[in-house]
């Protein structure tokens, strides 16, 4: 099984070398040598006798031939037992990527849910690290991998995560701001994931991105007036006569005064500044908006401002958010959807009311417990999680969150848990919940 | 002057910058004597108010004084801090919560920024001089009350670190494969080749030795800057906001952590600090000291980093441990860890915490006092829960509304209309004026006086007063 590393070679059985016998049926003696064909020699200098071995033509040596055993046979068995004591994870490894491979490929021809704006199919998003001379790849920094779900039109997906586990990755490549790896991304039941950046520009109407960093977003050399007016030319929104009072509309829409059209960025404030973020996206009348991190850079009085602004403008225009951060009580209070990241992939996917009342991971589980409740006299129990979050690089084998688990059990630590709907629209990939044969 | 836009602008012509400059230069240049001056202690020596603060700043103002005008950032601020107890800051950015804490520890960038008027008293635990200024060692004694002698250790070159394998004696090897080598250290001999005895000194749990202590109470406003290394360091530390950016990136972990040992502990060698820098990398919990000891800033975690930034706050044995935002950087998991390790630290030193966040959560789980700032001043102050559960003052109520929380459901979040006042010209009126829903005839008046509402809690706001007036 050892031998078994390319993903979806048959392993080649081997069992022990065959003893090489005389006309009598006695084993024959040979002389030690070493790979060179060197006499191996003990302490005092002399030559070691070992019995000697069948070998082939060129030398190598010729194995017992051992009944082919089926590795998903094999798996099988080892996890029905709970006996881990020889199991193989490199194997194991390349056998969950067949898995994944097949499970993707079987996907790949369902045809798109005809209800969800955005369906998301085993996202993948690898960036290399380390090649070698000839340009072959050798290590992969794995920022999104194998990311699925759902959106309909009119909902907010709350996106949640540690920093570094690849939810900003997430948006962009949705957004094809990066050429994603692998997987589909249906918008409009429509696969974008191929599409080339000359086939993305008539759908970057419909799908914007607000940044996280309202000062390092906007052109510092451009009015008001012309950061906003720029997306609504290109795309020709509106003619060149008309675009001033389109843009005046919008801004008003946002909350920025009239007078703002001729100011420059730096005059502003930075809750103005992500009012003109915001007023930018919308300028091209878009169906998707993916908010990035939108309200963390912003003081806490500024945020709710921000955040009513956001809920405002979706019940009048009928926007649907995918809403990226790190802030817990922000996420909860404007979604109806939550997708909980960890490592680069979803640990857990669900309704707000579902995650909420009985989160199923026990990330989620963690992360909600260490959000502080600013209510003094309310100590809660709070489940500290020890150590950082792994390198995405050389993710740990098994559940990727075994390594800061307090649940952690044995089949863990080798075996990847599926992704699977316990109830209805609720995700969750964990050993603790039952899996499929 | 007659277009009200351009008033807003605040624009300045060269001639006006030039009277700002140069009433500025007066003024900073009188502040930066001062502080350069040579100054006996008793001309900074005071007695503390109440005898449980170890911490009380009195109508603190510290000013930046720029070329458009005076910044008003820290504009009298009074508050306490009790021995052993832990007090919030809380406020936007820009409120002045850094500059009070920068202040405390005479950290403003001059010229430019200045502590014009106040005072801070800290009751300090410093060494007890001897006429040369060298600090009194405390010496070890047998039951009969004489004293005890060592023989003095010197280090000779270094010899190699052998271990036994398979029977075989052989040098020791790192995990790299390197030879492992210690300095050879034998006893000092005199010209008769006896050895050389010292007086032994007391040492405490992490080997380090003790000197003695008095307590005295320093004006910090007062101090000249070359005073206050006596303070800095290793009578209050300060946790800084961003660990990526305050530790060195050319030096190791063990060579930063070794400093605060070298510069605050008189009589203390290499080998002393080394091994007192490793103990306090494990007191935070660091899983292998002795390799992040040897590992530069850039090899660890966000989270790991400020957990070494907290030992080198630790390892002076601070009383007060000022924390600007020490968590803001991170994630809620790590944030979650480094909480509980500063709540678990404070408890084992027996020290006081000054911790400033903007973050309500984190206020109101660690803080037994709270103080909320607001342009520049203190608008309420009090115990955690007077200030979560009977908030007065409206910023503080519309602060609490306008944060979303795990219990709240999606409704519209109350937000505080409008901006903070523009620093440079504040207002004579109340600050919060202009964004206040419940504003009175009586705030049109002069800035409101503090009020005290019950014995712990003080308020800035015209509202009460009136009441307290018509009782």
């Amino acid at each position: 099984m050892k031998s078994f590393k390319r993903a979806g070679a048959k392993p080649e059985p081997k069992g022990d070398p065959i003893p090489l016998l005389d006309a009598d049926g006695n084993p024959v003696t040979e002389l030690k040598r070493d790979k060179k064909g060197r006499l191996v020699l003990d302490k005092e200098g002399m030559p070691i006798k070992v019995p000697a071995v069948k070998r082939d033509f060129y030398g190598n040596p010729l194995y017992e031939n051992v009944p082919y055993t089926d590795p998903e046979e094999a798996r099988k068995t080892a996890l029905r037992s709970g006996d881990f004591a020889e199991f193989d994870d490199e194997t194991e490894a390349a056998y969950e990527q067949v898995l994944r491979e097949r499970a993707a490929e079987e996907d790949s021809s369902l045809a798109p849910d005809p209800d969800a704006l955005l369906e998301v199919r085993h996202l993948k998003m690898y960036f290399p690290l380390k090649k070698t001379i000839s340009g072959k790849v050798t290590l992969w920094l794995r920022a999104v991998d194998d990311v699925s779900f759902k959106l309909h039109a009119g909902e907010t997906l709350g996106i949640v995560g540690e920093s570094g586990c690849g939810k900003t990755t997430m948006g962009r490549s949705i957004l094809k701001l990066y050429q994603p790896t692998g997987g589909q991304i249906f918008f409009d039941q429509t696969d974008i994931a191929g599409y080339n950046s000359k086939q993305m520009r008539p759908l970057r109407t419909k799908m914007q991105i607000i940044f996280q960093d309202p000062y390092s977003s906007l052109p510092p050399r451009s009015t008001v007036g012309g950061i906003l007016s720029e997306p609504v030319l290109v795309h020709k929104i509106a003619s060149k006569q008309d675009v001033r009072s389109y843009v005046l509309k919008i801004m008003e829409q946002c909350g920025l005064r009239d007078y703002y059209y001729e100011r420059y960025p730096h005059e502003f404030s930075g809750g103005q500044r992500q009012r003109i973020c915001i007023a930018r996206a919308l300028s091209v009348n878009p169906k998707l908006v993916i908010c990035d991190e939108p309200v963390s850079a912003l003081d806490v009085s500024i945020q709710a401002q921000i955040i009513n602004l956001l809920k405002h403008l979706q019940e009048q225009l009928g926007l649907t958010y995918v809403f990226i951060s790190h802030d817990l009580s922000v996420v909860k209070h404007i979604s109806d959807k939550i997708g909980v990241m960890y490592l680069g992939s979803m640990v857990e996917f669900g309704s707000k009311k579902d995650i909420f009342s009985h989160p199923m991971h026990p990330y989620t589980q963690a992360l909600f417990s260490a959000v502080p409740n600013p209510n003094p006299d309310v100590k809660m129990e709070r489940i500290v999680l020890s150590g950082d979050i792994p390198s995405p690089a050389n993710p740990p084998k098994g559940c990727k969150f075994h390594t800061r688990c307090p649940k952690c059990m044995e089949v863990c630590k080798h075996i990847a848990p599926q992704y699977r709907e316990y109830e209805k629209g609720h995700f969750v990939a964990c050993h603790c919940y039952p899996q499929e044969d | 002057m007659s277009n009200p836009e351009k008033k807003n602008r605040h624009y300045l012509t060269g001639k006006e910058i030039r009277a700002i400059v140069k009433a500025n230069n007066k003024i900073t240049r009188k502040l930066e004597k001062k502080k350069k001056r040579k100054a006996k202690e008793s001309e900074f020596t005071t007695v503390m108010k109440d005898d449980a603060n170890i911490l009380e700043v009195e109508g603190l103002h510290s000013y930046f004084f720029t070329d458009q005008g005076v910044v008003k950032a820290v504009n009298g601020v009074s508050f306490e801090v009790p021995q052993g107890k832990t007090v919030g800051v809380v406020g936007e950015s820009g409120c002045g919560k850094s500059v009070t804490s920068m202040s405390i520890m005479q950290l403003l960038q001059g010229p430019y920024g200045q502590i014009v008027e106040g005072s801070i008293r800290f009751k300090s635990y410093d060494f007890k001089l001897d006429e040369k200024k060298n600090p009194i060692p405390v010496w070890e004694e047998d039951e009969n009350g004489n004293p005890v002698y060592e023989p003095v250790y010197v280090t000779r070159g270094r010899e190699p670190v052998y271990e036994e394998v398979d029977g075989e004696r052989r040098q020791k090897r790192d995990e790299k494969g390197k030879k492992v080598f210690q300095p050879h250290v034998e006893p000092k001999l005199d010209k008769n080749g006896n050895p050389v005895l010292e007086r032994k000194q007391k040492r405490d749990a992490f080997g380090t030795k003790i000197f003695e202590m008095e307590e005295k109470v320093f004006d910090i406003a007062q101090m000249p800057i070359k005073e206050m290394h006596r303070l800095r360091g290793r009578q209050i530390a300060m946790i800084f906001q961003e660990p990526m950016t305050s530790l060195n990136p050319v030096f190791t972990i063990g060579n930063q952590l070794d400093e605060v040992t070298l510069l605050h502990f008189p009589g203390s060698t290499a080998a002393d600090a080394k091994k007192r820098s490793i103990e306090m990398l494990g007191l935070v919990g660091i899983a292998m000291p002795e390799r992040v000891y040897k590992s530069y800033p850039h090899e660890l975690s966000g989270g790991m980093r400020q957990r070494v930034m907290i030992s080198m706050a630790l390892a002076g044995n601070p009383r007060l441990i000022i924390a600007d935002e020490p968590t803001t950087a991170l994630d809620v998991t790590i944030q979650a860890q480094i909480l509980d390790l500063l709540r678990e630290l404070k408890d084992r030193i027996n020290g006081s915490i000054l911790l400033i966040t903007h973050d309500l959560g984190i206020i109101a789980e660690m803080c037994d006092f709270v103080v909320v700032m607001y342009a520049g001043r203190i608008i309420e102050k009090g115990t955690a829960s007077e200030i979560f559960h009977h908030p007065m003052h409206p910023y503080t109520i519309g602060l609490q509304k306008s944060k979303p929380t795990m219990d709240s459901d999606g409704d519209t979040l109350f937000n505080i209309p409008g901006n903070v006042p523009n620093p440079i010209d504040m207002p004579d009126y109340c600050y919060f004026r202009e964004r206040c829903s419940g504003c009175v005839k009586k705030c049109f008046g002069d800035y409101p006086e503090m009020v005290q509402v019950s014995p712990t809690h003080w308020v800035a706001c015209h509202l009460y007063g009136e009441k307290e007036e018509k009782e």
